[in-house]
C-alpha cells in the first residue's frame, strides 16, 4: 500500500480515538501497535516492550518527577504569600502599581517551578483575592494571570521542555539555557502593555496607598529570600554547569522540603499530599511519554514521517511559510489537546520536517512551548483557563477574553522569536564557547 | 469485597510508587554528595532511572482511578446520557484489550531477561528482570484497574476515574 494512503489511515484512526475519549497516551499507544501490526513486519511485541521499558527508565527523565514534586512541595508553603508581601512596596512606583505584581511574581515563581498550571494555582490563590481587595480591575487582574502563569513553561526549569528534549532528543540543559532570555521578553512584553493599559485607563488603577519608608522597604524585602536562594540553587548550578537537569532538580526537591520545614509548612500528611500528588502527575506525563515513544518508533517502522518530510519538501516552502503553518497547526491542537501530548505527537512525526528544513532544534523548542503557552490560554481546552476558572467562578469564555489581549502578545512574541532567532540562540552558543 | 481488595491493592501500588518518587530524589541527592567527597555511589545513576519506571509503572493504575489521565471529553460530553454510556463501554473495551495487550509483551520482556539470564551492563551486576518486573506487575493492575470499571459502568455505577476526579482537585 502507498505510504500516504497508510499515513491517513493513521491519521484517522488516531483522531476518532482521541475524539471518542479514549485517554491521549493510550491511544498514542495503540495507533503504534495498530500501525506496526497492520503496515510493517516488525515484530511489534517486542519492540513495544522494549521501547517502552528503554524510554521509561531512562536517567534523562528523572529530572521530570523531582521538578513536579518540588511544585507540590511548594505549593503547600507559604511562599506565594511571602512573595507578594515581598514584591508590593517596589511596584508601587510603576504605573499601575500592583496590577504588575502577577507578571512579576510568575516569573519569579516560574523559575522554581516546571509548570505553568502549577505556577497559576500557587501566584493565584494569593494574588487574585489581594488584588480584587484592593479594587485592581478584575479582568485586567485574571488576564495577566493566565497570560503570565505561562511563564512557567517557558522559564526554567521546564517540564514540557524536558518532555520535548526527550521526545526529540535534544540537551535539555541546553533548553533550559534558552529559555531565558525570552521568559525575560515576554515579562516585559506584558508589563509594558500592563503599563500603557493603566496610563490610558487611570480611572481602573485603585489610588496609591501610604508610600513605604526606604528602610520598611528593605525590610519587607527580606520575604523574597528564601525563593530567591531557591531560584539560584536551582537555576544557578545549571548555568555553571555543575549539575545536569536531574541534578538540579534534587537540589531544588531539597532546598523546598528546607524551605517548607522553615515556614513550619512540613508535616507528615503535607509530605505525603505532596508525594502523591507528584506521583499523579508524573505517572500521568511519563505513560504519555512512553505511548509516545512506541509510536515514533512505530512511525519509523512506517516510513510515514520521511515521507510527510520530503511531501513537505516538494511544497517549497520557506523556513517562514512553514513556521506559520505549523504555529497555526499547532494553535488548532491547542484548543483540543494540552500542551504535552501536542509536543510528543509533534516529535513523532514534525521533528523530521523541520530537520529537513534546518531549523535549529534548540530554537524549535523554544518556538513550541511559545505556541503551546499560547494553547494553554484558548478555549474551550486550556489547563490555565481551566484553573483560574474554578478560581474566580467566572466561566470559560470570560476567562478566555480576559487572557486574549495576552494571547496577542504571545503571538506578538512568536513574530519576534522568527524574526530574531539569536533571542533564543545566543545565550545557549555563547555558554557553549 | 472484591472492590475493597482492589481499592486496597490499587492504593498501596500507588503509595509504592511514591516510595519509589522518593528514592529517585535520595538517590540522585547522595551522588552530589558522595561526589562532593569525591567519591561515587556505585550504578546510582541506573538505579535513578529503574526507581523512575517503578514509579511510572506502579503508579498507573493508582493515578488511573484517581482520574489523573487525560483525555479529550469535549465531544463526547454533548452525547446523550444514553449514547455516553455506550461509548464509555467502547473506550473502556478497547482500553482494556490495548493495556491487556502491553501487559503481556511487558511479562514477556520480563520472562525473556529470565530466560536468557541477561545482566545489567552498569558497575554492580544484578539479573535484569528484577527492575523489568515493575512494568509487568504494574501494567497488569492498569489493566486489571480498567477492567473494573468496566464492569461497574456495565453495573450501571459511575466508574472509579469519573467518581474520584474531584477529590484530587484542591
Amino acid at each position: 500500500m502507498d505510504v500516504s494512503m497508510i499515513g491517513l489511515i493513521v491519521a484517522v484512526i488516531m483522531l476518532v480515538l482521541l475524539a471518542s475519549g479514549v485517554w491521549v497516551a493510550v491511544t498514542l499507544m495503540s495507533v503504534g501497535l495498530i500501525s506496526m501490526l497492520a503496515f510493517s513486519h516488525a515484530p511489534a511485541a517486542s519492540i513495544q516492550s522494549t521501547v517502552i521499558w528503554g524510554q521509561s527508565s531512562s536517567w534523562a527523565l528523572t529530572a521530570l518527577p523531582l521538578f513536579i514534586w518540588m511544585g507540590e512541595i511548594l505549593y503547600r508553603t507559604r511562599l506565594a504569600k511571602d512573595m507578594f508581601e515581598g514584591l508590593t512596596p517596589w511596584l508601587a512606583g510603576f504605573p499601575g502599581r500592583l496590577i504588575h505584581i502577577n507578571v512579576v511574581s510568575c516569573g519569579i515563581f516560574a523559575a522554581v517551578s516546571g509548570s505553568s498550571a502549577a505556577t497559576t494555582a500557587t501566584i493565584g490563590r494569593i494574588t487574585i483575592p489581594e488584588l480584587l481587595k484592593r479594587g485592581y480591575d478584575e479582568k485586567t487582574t485574571i488576564g495577566s494571570l493566565a497570560g503570565s502563569s505561562t511563564l512557567g513553561f517557558l522559564i526554567p526549569p521546564s517540564i514540557i521542555m524536558i518532555v520535548y528534549g526527550v521526545a526529540a532528543d535534544v540537551s535539555i540543559t541546553r533548553l533550559f539555557i534558552a529559555g531565558v532570555i525570552p521568559g525575560i521578553m515576554l515579562m516585559v512584553l506584558f508589563m509594558g502593555y500592563l503599563a500603557i493599559w493603566s496610563m490610558l485607563n487611570p480611572s481602573k488603577v485603585p489610588a496609591p496607598e501610604q508610600p513605604m519608608p526606604i528602610l520598611k522597604r528593605i525590610w519587607a524585602t527580606r520575604k523574597l529570600f528564601p525563593i530567591v536562594a531557591l531560584m539560584f540553587a536551582v537555576i544557578g548550578s545549571i548555568y555553571m554547569g555543575i549539575a545536569t537537569a536531574t541534578e538540579a532538580a534534587a537540589v531544588g526537591v531539597v532546598g523546598a522540603l528546607l524551605i517548607a520545614l522553615f515556614s513550619g509548612s512540613l508535616n507528615k500528611q503535607s509530605f505525603i499530599d505532596s508525594v502523591l500528588g507528584a506521583t499523579r502527575t508524573s505517572v500521568m506525563v511519563s505513560f504519555i511519554l512512553a505511548g509516545a515513544a512506541f509510536l515514533s518508533t512505530a512511525m519509523g517502522f512506517t516510513g510515514i514521517p520521511r515521507e510527510l518530510a520530503s511531501w513537505v519538501g516538494t511544497l517549497g516552502l520557506d523556513k517562514f511559510e512553514l513556521l506559520l503553518a505549523l504555529t497555526l497547526l499547532f494553535i488548532v491542537l491547542g484548543c483540543f489537546l494540552d500542551g504535552i501530548s501536542i509536543v510528543v505527537l509533534t516529535a513523532a512525526v514534525i521533528m523530521p520536517i523541520t530537520q529537513q528544513a534546518g531549523i535549529d532544534p534548540i530554537w524549535f523548542g523554544i518556538f513550541i512551548v511559545v505556541v503551546i503557552e499560547m494553547s494553554q490560554i484558548t478555549p474551550p481546552v486550556g489547563i490555565n483557563l481551566f484553573i483560574l476558572q474554578s478560581m474566580t467562578g467566572r466561566n470559560i469564555w470570560q476567562v478566555a477574553k480576559a487572557a486574549f489581549p495576552f494571547f496577542m502578545l504571545l503571538v506578538l512574541a512568536t513574530v519576534l522569536l522568527i524574526v530574531f532567532p539569536e533571542i533564543a540562540t545566543w545565550l545557549p552558543d555563547t555558554i557553549r564557547q | 469485597m472484591f472492590s475493597k481488595f482492589l481499592d486496597r491493592l490499587f492504593t498501596w501500588s500507588g503509595y509504592l510508587a511514591g516510595v519509589f518518587l522518593v528514592a529517585i530524589a535520595v538517590l540522585v541527592t547522595a551522588q552530589i554528595v558522595a561526589r562532593f567527597f569525591n567519591q561515587q555511589i556505585p550504578s546510582a545513576d541506573e538505579f535513578a532511572g529503574y526507581s523512575l519506571a517503578a514509579s511510572s509503572f506502579l503508579g498507573l493504575a493508582y493515578s488511573f482511578r484517581s482520574g489523573s489521565h487525560i483525555r479529550v471529553t469535549l465531544l463526547t460530553a454533548r452525547l446523550s446520557s444514553k449514547a455516553q454510556q455506550v461509548m464509555l463501554l467502547l473506550v473502556l473495551g478497547f482500553s482494556a484489550v490495548m493495556i491487556a495487550i502491553w501487559a503481556f509483551n511487558s511479562m514477556a520482556l520480563v520472562y525473556e531477561s529470565w530466560d536468557f539470564k541477561e545482566m545489567s551492563t552498569g558497575i554492580l551486576k544484578y539479573p535484569i528482570w528484577i527492575p523489568q518486573l515493575s512494568m509487568g506487575i504494574g501494567v497488569s493492575l492498569f489493566c486489571l484497574a480498567i477492567l473494573e470499571d468496566l464492569v461497574n459502568v456495565l453495573r450501571g455505577k459511575e466508574p472509579n476515574f469519573e467518581k474520584n476526579k474531584e477529590q484530587v482537585m484542591d
